[in-house]
């Protein structure tokens, strides 16, 4: 039953997203087809495994683009007013679809992209600390606590770098819980999607506070 | 397998804590950061706001100065002079005396007191203040200590002139105005020596008097309000980077030594 917990934090999120950036006319509103996609993939993804699919890769191999793509839209937009970073944007989303499409077409979309989804998860790290770098350098202060784009990349980086050992033990993980039931991995990333999608639902509330 | 299995969760449980808490770590930096950030940066606008303050609380002092200094000047001089011509008229025309000497006399001091208007009304211009140097300034001031002749003053100036910022000039004439009305109104002094040197680094002003003096530590009780104008001198010179030293001893005159910075 704990699967669950995945669609419940998802779609808690989906509504803080659907109530505060709904009137939203600029790239927030993207966050609200965003979240249904990441419900339906996690609901699909649920099903099939539920319906005598020994696995769900395919499914979250199909949604792995989507979350590239919105990961570095969203890193890109809340970094770009503190530095250029739209050619590395750019350059980094031409390296993931390489790595992206090499390891599917190995694999025949049938086994999740574990290294490309690493390899991004680093670069997310990485452009997450940038941003943090270059708004200290920046002379203005800004108001951590009602700062919007803060707190969307702080969501990513809990996510990424709390799920680099995860990904890094993913089959030995996938053993163990085939083996003794013990579903590791899905707890972790309960724990780590609470914080991703806690720290969005927060930026939702911080985004509307500054529009109102 | 199930020791290996438990080890491996374990290890992937901390790991992954740890790589939590390394963000959470992260993240409390840069909040303590931009906390200390933002503190500078009020104290930053807080120290241009008294800085503002007190470059327009020395302009109102220059100007309070210099409307009393008018004040006396049109009372004692320019007022006297056109009396005496007013009565040296009144006498002309009583005796019916249109002599070229009588008249010379009343027309020299007319001109006296159309010169002593002159200097008034340029002291009540303020762009000619923005326009003095030190040493016109010091001139000035040298001119109306030393016209009663009851105080010498020597000033000395060596090194080349260099134009200080329009704040800090108004800062130091301010401060040197505190000094003359200091030697004037306390320390009883003869004789005031003055030495201004234009060094590399920045310019240095040595203002010494003869006069009574004090503990440069313990102010005079009778110095209204206690120490407040020595007091304006240090805040003032700290706020355009300068330093200043005040050493006297009773009955051993009083020393100031001001250095300031050229640039900002």
């Amino acid at each position: 039953m704990f699967l669950y917990a995945h669609i419940v934090i998802e779609c808690l999120c989906l509504i803080f997203a659907f109530l505060y950036l709904r009137k939203t006319k600029d790239w927030w509103v993207l966050f609200i087809p965003y979240m249904i996609c990441v419900i339906i993939t996690e609901t699909t993804a649920l099903y099939v495994m539920q319906h005598g699919s020994p696995d769900n890769y395919q499914v979250h191999n199909f949604y792995l683009p989507i979350y590239f793509s919105f990961s570095l839209l969203a890193l890109y937009k809340t970094c770009a007013p503190l530095f250029h970073v739209k050619k590395w944007i750019g350059f980094l989303a031409f390296v993931i679809l390489v790595c992206y499409l090499t390891e599917s077409l190995q694999s025949g979309f049938k086994r999740l992209s574990i290294d490309t989804f690493s390899f991004a998860n680093a670069c997310f790290v990485v452009l997450c600390c940038s941003y943090y770098y270059h708004l200290l350098k920046q002379d203005s202060f800004i108001e951590i606590k009602k700062h919007a784009p803060f707190w969307v990349v702080t969501g990513i980086l809990f996510f990424c770098f709390g799920s680099t050992v995860s990904y890094l033990f993913f089959d030995t993980l996938v053993q163990i819980n085939i083996k003794y039931g013990l579903p590791v991995r899905q707890v972790i990333f309960i724990v780590l999607n609470f914080i991703l999608y806690s720290c969005w639902s927060y930026a939702f509330l911080c985004r509307y506070r500054q529009k109102t | 397998m199930q020791v290996s299995a438990k080890n491996i969760i374990i290890l992937v449980v901390l790991i992954t804590a740890m790589f939590l808490i390394a963000a959470g770590f992260l993240l409390a930096y840069v909040a303590v950061y931009n906390k200390r950030k933002r503190r500078y940066s009020e104290e930053k606008q807080s120290m241009q706001y008294n800085f503002t303050q007190q470059l327009l609380q020395s302009r109102l002092e220059m100007q309070e100065n210099t409307f009393s200094m008018v004040s006396e000047e049109i009372h004692d001089n320019v007022g006297q002079i056109l009396s005496l011509a007013s009565i040296q008229l009144s006498m002309a025309i009583i005796k019916n005396d249109c002599s070229e000497i009588t008249l010379k006399g009343i027309k020299e001091n007319v001109d006296n007191a159309l010169n002593d208007l002159r200097n008034i009304a340029k002291n009540l211009n303020g762009n000619y203040l923005q326009q003095l140097s030190l040493s016109e300034f010091l001139n000035r001031a040298e001119d109306q200590i030393t016209r009663n002749g009851y105080i010498q003053c020597n000033k000395t100036i060596s090194g080349e002139e260099k134009e200080l910022s329009l704040q800090k000039k108004f800062i130091l004439f301010r401060i040197l105005q505190e000094c003359f009305q200091n030697v004037i109104k306390h320390a009883n002094a003869s004789s005031i020596k003055i030495e201004v040197k234009y060094d590399a680094d920045g310019l240095k002003l040595i203002f010494n008097d003869n006069g009574k003096g004090f503990h440069a530590d313990t102010l005079p009780p009778d110095s209204p309000p206690k120490g407040l104008g020595l007091q304006n001198m240090q805040s003032r010179v700290a706020l355009i980077n300068g330093v200043i030293i005040i050493n006297s001893l009773p009955n051993q005159g009083t020393t100031i030594l001001i250095s300031i910075p050229y640039e900002q």
